[in-house]
């Protein structure tokens, strides 16, 4: 898996991809808790790439998203594969997460 | 049964059971199966999500069907390695796979403690978070997304067996 971020006006998109599962998820926290460090008060997390994610990864997005939101940042996290976005309704965890259908839609919550 | 009795079995009609390896030559008439043994291992998790992926795509399956079999694998193969065994000794954990062409059954074989994970009530996704039970959640992710779960006790074995059905 792959986490690569980039400026986009004044937000900052973080692309993942791959699977984020127990395999993965420590790189995964690494880099999801150094993001949410890095003192960006607005970040896009674009799910398009992530094929599945498992609890393990669950609990990283949630995790990176606690933290942002306790340094008075926000991570929103927009276009979800099927998979994924059935593994963030079954667990939950879609309302706990800002989710979006869409990069624009993301963008204009903020 | 008296010894006499126990003489007079044909030892010739027994043959020793032998499962199919992966490495196998393929029979035309077999079942597409896939067979694994691994150590109690986290690391050990990925290399059956790789065996399972390369025999989902040589069976035609779809990438959802292989996805969801690979976060069923990492759930449960996670919670065997974590919680299964209170030694520190090398244990096995049997997986073997089948495909009939409608369904997917994977089978996991372990000799740990006397755990079934799905003895546990269904999560109850409305309550906030800190009064949910996270260990809880993989399990839940697995139950929904697989169309059958069960749990079996066999002796000194837990047998857990997931299956999805394919739509061809």
């Amino acid at each position: 898996m792959q986490i690569n971020t980039r400026e986009s006006y004044e937000v900052l998109v973080v692309d993942i991809e791959g699977r984020l599962d127990t395999n993965t998820s420590g790189y995964g926290y690494d880099e999801m808790v150094r993001i949410a460090k890095g003192g960006n008060k607005k970040s896009l997390v674009n799910l398009k790439g992530l094929e599945y994610v498992s609890s393990a990864g669950l609990r990283v997005l949630l995790t990176a998203a606690k933290l942002v939101k306790a340094s008075g940042g926000q991570f929103k996290f927009y276009e979800p594969t099927d998979l994924v976005k059935q593994a963030l309704e079954i667990s939950g965890f879609n309302s706990l997460l800002s989710v979006y259908g869409s990069e624009g839609e993301a963008i204009k919550s903020f | 049964m008296t010894p006499s009795e126990r003489s007079t079995i044909p030892t010739t009609s027994v043959t020793p059971r032998r499962r199919r390896n992966y490495d196998d030559p393929p029979n035309a008439n077999a079942l597409p199966t896939l067979n694994l043994i691994i150590r109690n291992d986290q690391r050990e998790i990925a290399s059956v999500m790789e065996r399972f992926d390369d025999f989902a795509t040589r069976n035609g399956m779809s990438s959802e069907v292989r996805a969801v079999f690979d976060i069923a694998f990492d759930e449960m193969l996670s919670n065997i390695i974590y919680y299964a065994y209170p030694d520190a000794d090398t244990h096995a954990i049997e997986i073997r796979v089948d495909f009939d062409g409608q369904r997917v059954i994977a089978v996991i074989d372990d000799d740990g403690v006397p755990f079934n994970p799905f003895a546990h009530p269904a999560q109850n996704t409305d309550r906030p978070l800190a009064e949910r039970d996270v260990g809880g959640c993989g399990i839940h992710l697995v139950r929904t997304m697989l169309d059958d779960v069960s749990y079996q006790r066999h002796l000194d074995r837990n047998i857990i067996t997931l299956v999805k059905r394919v739509h061809v």
